[in-house]
């Protein structure tokens, strides 16, 4: 078992807009470990999604090359990104995206199932995360910060070995951001998963073993004297 | 070719089988009144008018009519306007040889009656095949009727007429005042510089009284009447396109006729009759009939006010058309409407306007 | 930068949302005008039929004397709108019959009213003589060769009966001369109403024919109430487009007034904006309507040998009332639709089924009214509640349809939590209650379309057979004999079988009698003639006839409703003076007439009887020998008499309807379709809004592939799933029309047929509509919808 996760180096990624051709990502090279988690930041609009999107296989880069979990990203069709993407890529958004029509239990019932997993976890995930009182409820019922935990009980319940996370407590305020994070953490350090975060929560960041900005399509570690 | 002339008359018969809108064939029927007269005899200089004889039809002839116009007033002061005219066609030129009653096909009776009041205009019509009875014309004593609309008169009696026709009725009583007026050359009224025209002649002035019903409501009515009696074979030369033509009545007691053709020479006549029944004839120099102003009317646009001058009788008058469409309608349409006159004399009377709308 | 500068913007940012909310209010205006142009012309097509068979009365001169060219002069001096017939007989064996009218006045007769084809056709021609027929009677009048006949003109023309050549009254009168013509002077029997016959004249009902007046009028009742419920659907799917269109522009609206934009001033220009797009989609759409009922029927034409000219279906532009009509109803349903929005409320939450409770209350609401409406559908007999007790229960199934759709489709995705992991058929199942939801309003429509399409379907085919057998039975036998006076039945009887090929004879007594004071018809019939054995009834005793022979009688279903009469009661009667009890042995259907009316054995009848008449109907062992046509000259005792050939007027009757019920079912197309192409564009707009779900899957590692034939399948399923539910709806439309209106409104009520072969058809269609509506969302997966607002 590998313990390098991904490697990534050079990659570049741009798009058109009228006629100009916009650089998102130039050259850009990364490696994630198992058990490490990466937090990257930078300012709006410098690609961090579009990284992102990258490593799960939603974007293809116009160079460079891509290793994800001992495997050539050049050589994996739709179908294999979709299959690691359901057993072993877990994303996580900044809003909690759940499915809209199941319940919180059913989602994460429905997404262990999309893994393959017959029994799953989910009840006492929930409970870890303390929000076994809202199972039942649909996902608009119940606030974001709920939402937000209930999304990483999704992720965790299908066991993955990456976690891609974008703007995890962009939308939680303070006091449940600073509730959420060590659950997160903790998730991570006991199933030894890699991470790579996607935030501009310089706590959250701090709480990484690595801080990587990505300027300029590239990224670079992070020098925290230079930010506020 | 006579075919065809058939189909274009009947094309006019068809203007009074109901109301067959949209199918403008104007240009072809108006065809009917200026092709050759062929088989049928035309009427030329120097023939003349006999009363009473020629109150009956002429079956020699292609096409003529009996035709009554008249400006009424009813007890409140409503203004109505009255139009009845009974049109014979001959297929065939009469005489014809079998005169008991049987189904034959040699002339055609179609009558239009219509009843006019400022803004709204009712229109009816009848038709019938010649020789069953159905409708026609006697001299002693005159009876011109189509199925029950009838003229009538007998010696010494005003003239009656009874109407009916559907939305609308009446029933009048008219009497002549003036002896008739023949117009043109002792009754033949040329239509054009080259020849060609019809015999006419005309009952200027009659006097009504009657009743005139209208959605259900009665009215009394008096008022005033013009009669023309015209006959011939070709009525039109094939450039000319149609015609206007005026009757009015003088507050002074003058009555005044005058038609201008429309073609690439226009044509006008007319004639004048004085107050004690004299008459003097009118040709192009002897006075001046102009458009004023043009309506857009549901047919395009037609003039609805004329400047009719003749100096030597020193009037200057300004002729108006009612207001509305006065349209009777069928594939030859044509604007048959009250006026009133107004300028150096007052007056009412009639406006017919053939030929527009194409 | 004025307010509507704002507006506009929004449209030009989105124009593809201004074309959709134009097309769908198009797609309404369409509808609703296309129905009601065919509507229209089914109702002129009826009034045609109608004229076809109108009963026309023919004038006679009291002193017995045939009538002749100056009693029609005199006539018409009277006032009567009447027209004459001449029939030339030729003696010339299969001589087609020469018919002449008279074009001036036969626009009396409702048959050559209206610019009938063959009426112009005789009007244009007065030079060579015209004779107008079909092909086959054309030849043999070349055949004949009669003298002089190389004048005629020949032109073969539609509208005009087998056997028979139109030619005008003055040609025909030409002809006359070469064989035996016959003079009638018809009135139509209305004339008589408003004046009075001239002395010295009497008239004949010329035609007893039929009178499919009440027929037509319930189809014609019908078909206004389709129209309605048309109206309706397009109602509906007008309020779901706007509505799901302006809570788009919810935000930028709160926008303007957190600006500072009076909310009053806001609502005006919303109100005009509504105006504008209504005025703008429903004039295109009365337009298009019109176009499209024209190109539908235009395409039918000319296939039947029927009376009436084909031209009265030539193109007429919408009324102006349609058009007001359709701005008017379109502009109120779109300001109800916007209402919340005009009072920037907040509109309903996202897509999450929604808790127990609040939903139970509609859900109760519309089970009430459904079950009161019901009952008041069963219960009452007057025709205004029966209307309304049917829109009641429409209504209220338009409420419980999406409720009882979520609750199939949550049963099916609570069976496939239990089968074990979790699937994505759990998904796809609530994904498709989602959409459901959201396609509220179009699936309603789309439902009352589908129910209205299989009620038009059995509403028309069952009056197609029923007028069918309804003609075989008033008009059976082979021959139908109108003595022309009051004879001696039983003399005739034994004369008439004397006749050459005549098998069979069946008089009939016609007369009035009184029922318990009310008036009655009464028809007489000889019990042991074959000819009646083939009656349908509709209850009966064993060996009805028999017992009708002996001491029974019959009663017509209009009669047995109104005076609650059933097989078994007895009822005492007057005829004449004669007062008699008898027993009811047996009801029958009497479609078409409002009359009550009693079946009696002849030799129950008195001579005496008010009214009577004998007419008689001949069984003959060949018909296609016309012979038949001389027997009136042949036998002087027959002379006055007309003989009339039942099959030929069965087939014209039957084709005059024919189109009648065309029409209708173009109507149904026309409703079907047009709620399917709205639903596709709401789908392509809702779809868009669910491209989030989909997407949010495709991160979840379900390929992309799997997400479209998903998508396809979620629209067929859901589609196909309101067409099996929208069935019951529709067979309850059809129910309500033959069983509930006719019976309440004339008196006899139709059968009710399924046809569960037309039930395919329509599940099919919805399929279809569902799989195209699915393939036209060509991607599922867009990444930025992922991406928070």
């Amino acid at each position: 078992m590998n313990d390098i996760l991904i490697q990534a180096r050079g990659l570049c990624v741009s798009y058109r807009n009228g006629r100009e051709r916009i650089n998102v990502l130039r050259d850009l090279s990364l490696e994630l470990r198992r058990g490490e988690a990466v937090a990257i930041i930078g300012p709006s609009g410098s690609g961090k999604s579009t990284l992102l999107n990258l490593l799960n296989g939603l974007l293809q880069a116009d160079s460079g090359s891509l290793r994800v979990l001992d495997r050539d990203a050049a050589g994996l069709a739709e179908n294999d990104w979709a299959r690691l993407r359901r057993t072993r890529i877990a994303t996580l958004f900044q809003d909690g995206n759940l499915v809209p029509t199941l319940t919180v239990e059913r989602n994460i019932a429905f997404r262990a199932g999309l893994a393959g997993l017959q029994r799953h976890t989910g009840q006492a995930l929930l409970e870890r995360l303390g929000i076994a009182d809202i199972a039942r409820r649909y996902p608009d019922q119940v606030s974001g910060g709920q939402r937000q935990r209930a999304a990483l009980a999704c992720a965790f319940a299908m066991e993955p070995e990456i976690i891609l996370a974008d703007e995890p407590t962009g939308s939680l305020d303070q006091a449940t951001a600073r509730r959420v994070t060590p659950l997160f953490f903790d998730a991570i350090r006991e199933r030894a998963l890699g991470a790579l975060i996607v935030t501009h929560n310089t706590e959250l960041a701090r709480r990484c073993d690595r801080v990587l900005e990505l300027r300029q399509g590239a990224l670079e570690p992070w020098d925290s004297a230079l930010s506020s | 070719m006579n075919s065809l002339l058939r189909l274009a008359l009947l094309a006019l018969i068809l203007a009074g089988c109901g109301e067959r809108a949209g199918n403008n064939e104007g240009g072809e029927s108006l065809g009917a009144l200026s092709d050759a007269p062929g088989q049928f005899r035309q009427a030329l200089p120097g023939m003349t008018v006999r009363l009473p004889e020629d109150m009956g039809a002429h079956r020699q002839y292609r096409l003529e009519w009996w035709y009554l116009t008249a400006n009424l007033q009813g007890a409140g002061g409503e203004r109505f306007g009255v139009q009845w005219t009974l049109f014979r066609f001959g297929l065939e030129p009469g005489p014809f040889e079998n005169p008991e009653p049987g189904w034959h096909r040699n002339e055609v009776w179609l009558a239009h009656a219509a009843l006019s009041r400022p803004g709204d205009h009712r229109f009816a019509a009848r038709s019938a095949r010649g020789g069953t009875g159905q409708a026609g014309i006697t001299v002693r004593p005159f009876r011109a009727w189509i199925d029950h609309w009838q003229l009538e008169s007998d010696e010494g009696k005003p003239w009656s007429l009874a109407v009916d026709g559907g939305e609308f009725a009446y029933r009048l009583q008219l009497q002549p005042r003036l002896p008739p007026v023949f117009h043109g050359e002792r009754g033949f009224s040329a239509k054009s510089a080259g020849g060609g025209g019809s015999m006419y002649f005309s009952y200027p002035m009659l006097a009504i009284d009657g009743t005139v019903q209208v959605d259900g409501q009665d009215f009394p009515v008096s008022g005033r009447g013009w009669f023309d009696r015209e006959w011939s074979s070709q009525y039109l030369k094939p450039d000319q396109q149609g015609w206007d033509w005026l009757a009015l009545h003088l507050e002074d007691g003058r009555h005044l006729m005058v038609f201008r053709l429309r073609g690439a020479d226009p044509y006008f006549s007319g004639t004048l009759v004085e107050a004690d029944g004299t008459t003097r004839n009118l040709s192009a120099g002897d006075f001046s009939l102009q458009p004023r102003e043009y309506r857009d009317s549901r047919f395009g646009r037609v003039p609805v006010a004329w400047q009719l001058r003749v100096p030597a009788a020193n009037l200057d008058l300004v002729v108006r058309s009612w207001p509305g469409d006065y349209w009777n309608p069928g594939s030859l349409r044509y604007w048959e409407g009250p006026v009133s006159v107004s300028g150096s004399h007052a007056g009412e009377g009639y406006l017919e306007m053939t030929g527009y709308g194409n | 930068m004025g307010l509507g500068t704002v507006f506009l913007s929004h449209y030009r940012r989105h124009p593809g949302q201004l074309a959709g909310l134009l097309l769908i209010l198009a797609c309404a205006a369409t509808l609703w005008s296309g129905v009601r142009s065919l509507t229209g012309r089914a109702e002129d097509a009826v009034a045609q039929s109608r004229a076809a068979l109108e009963p026309r009365l023919s004038v006679l001169r009291a002193d017995g004397h045939a009538v002749g060219v100056e009693d029609f002069a005199r006539l018409r001096r009277a006032g009567l709108c009447a027209s004459p017939r001449l029939q030339v007989y030729l003696p010339a064996s299969e001589a087609p019959e020469i018919v002449g009218i008279d074009p001036f006045t036969a626009a009396c007769l409702r048959q050559y009213s209206g610019g009938a084809a063959v009426v112009e056709e005789l009007l244009a021609g007065p030079g060579r003589p015209l004779l107008l027929g079909n092909a086959r009677d054309l030849a043999r009048w070349r055949q004949l060769s009669l003298p002089g006949s190389g004048d005629y003109r020949l032109q073969p023309a539609e509208g005009v009966p087998p056997g028979l050549l139109l030619a005008d009254i003055a040609v025909a009168a030409e002809l006359a001369s070469s064989g035996r013509a016959e003079l009638e002077i018809l009135l139509p029997a209305a004339e008589l109403q408003g004046r009075a016959l001239p002395p010295g004249y009497t008239t004949r009902v010329e035609d007893y024919g039929v009178e499919p007046e009440s027929l037509v009028e319930a189809f014609l009742l019908n078909l206004d109430a389709l129209g309605a419920l048309a109206l309706l659907v397009a109602a509906l799917l007008v309020r779901s487009i706007y509505r799901f269109a302006l809570e788009q522009r919810r935000r930028s609206l709160e926008i303007l007034v957190r600006l500072g934009v009076p909310v009053a001033r806001l609502r005006l220009v919303l109100a005009a904006e509504v105006l504008l797009l209504a005025v703008a989609g429903g004039t295109l759409g009365v337009w298009l309507g019109g176009m499209l009922a024209s190109a539908l029927a235009g395409g039918f034409q000319s296939t039947l040998s029927g009376l009436f000219s084909v031209d009265t279906l030539a193109q007429s532009p919408p009324a102006l009332e349609t058009w007001l009509g359709m701005v008017l109803i379109l502009a109120l349903v779109v300001g109800w639709a916007c209402i919340d929005l005009l009072l920037l409320r907040r509109g309903q939450r996202d897509t999450a089924p929604e808790g127990g409770r609040r939903q139970l209350v509609p859900v109760l609401v519309a089970l009430v009214l459904v079950a009161v409406s019901l009952l008041v559908l069963l219960a009452t007999e007057k025709l205004w509640l029966v209307f309304l007790a049917a829109s009641g229960c429409l209504v209220g199934a338009g409420l419980l349809l999406p409720a009882l759709l979520d609750r199939l489709l949550a049963g099916a995705e609570r069976r496939s939590r239990a089968a074990g992991k979790a699937s994505l058929w759990e998904w796809s199942c609530s994904e498709m209650r989602a959409l459901c939801r959201l396609l509220q309003l179009p699936l309603v429509a789309l439902a009352f379309a589908i129910a209205a399409s299989i009620g038009v379907q059995a509403m028309v085919t069952g009056f197609e057979s029923t007028f069918g057998r309804w003609l075989d039975q008033r008009l059976q036998g082979d021959l139908y004999l109108d003595p022309g006076r009051p004879v001696a039945t039983a003399t005739w009887n034994k004369q008439l079988q004397r006749l050459p090929g005549v098998k069979t004879v069946l008089p009939m007594v016609r007369g009035r009698g009184l029922l318990d004071g009310q008036a009655v018809d009464v028809m007489a019939v000889d019990p042991a003639s074959p000819l009646v054995q083939d009656w349908p009834l509709l209850a009966a005793v064993p060996e009805p006839w028999a017992a009708l022979a002996a001491q029974g009688v019959m009663v017509n279903e209009q009669l047995a409703r109104r005076q609650s009469l059933a097989v078994g009661d007895r009822v005492r009667f007057r005829l004449g003076s004669d007062s008699l009890s008898r027993q009811v042995i047996g009801i029958y259907a009497d479609y078409g007439r409002p009359e009550g009316e009693l079946l009696l054995p002849l030799a129950l009848v008195p001579d005496s009887l008010p009214g009577r008449y004998t007419t008689y109907v001949l069984g003959v062992s060949d018909t296609a020998t016309p012979g038949w046509q001389d027997w009136p000259e042949q036998y002087p005792w027959l002379a006055g008499g007309r003989l009339r050939d039942q099959p030929g007027l069965k087939r014209a009757a039957n084709a005059a309807f024919a189109r009648t019920f065309r029409m209708t079912r173009l109507l149904n197309i026309l409703t079907l379709a047009l709620a399917g192409t709205a639903l596709a564009l709401m789908g392509l707009v809702i779809f868009r809004l669910r491209q989030r779900s989909y997407t949010l899957l495709h991160v979840y590692g379900v390929p992309r592939r799997q997400l479209r034939w998903r998508l396809v399948a979620h629209s067929m399923l859901v589609t196909g799933l309101l067409a099996i539910v929208a069935t019951p709806l529709g067979v309850f439309l059809s129910w309500v029309l033959v069983a509930r209106i006719n019976p309440v409104a004339f008196g006899w009520s139709l059968p009710l047929e399924l046809y569960p072969g037309f039930w395919l058809q329509v599940w099919l269609a919805s399929l279809l509509i569902g799989a195209l509506v699915g393939l036209l969302m060509r991607n599922p997966v867009r990444l930025e919808t992922l991406k928070n607002e």
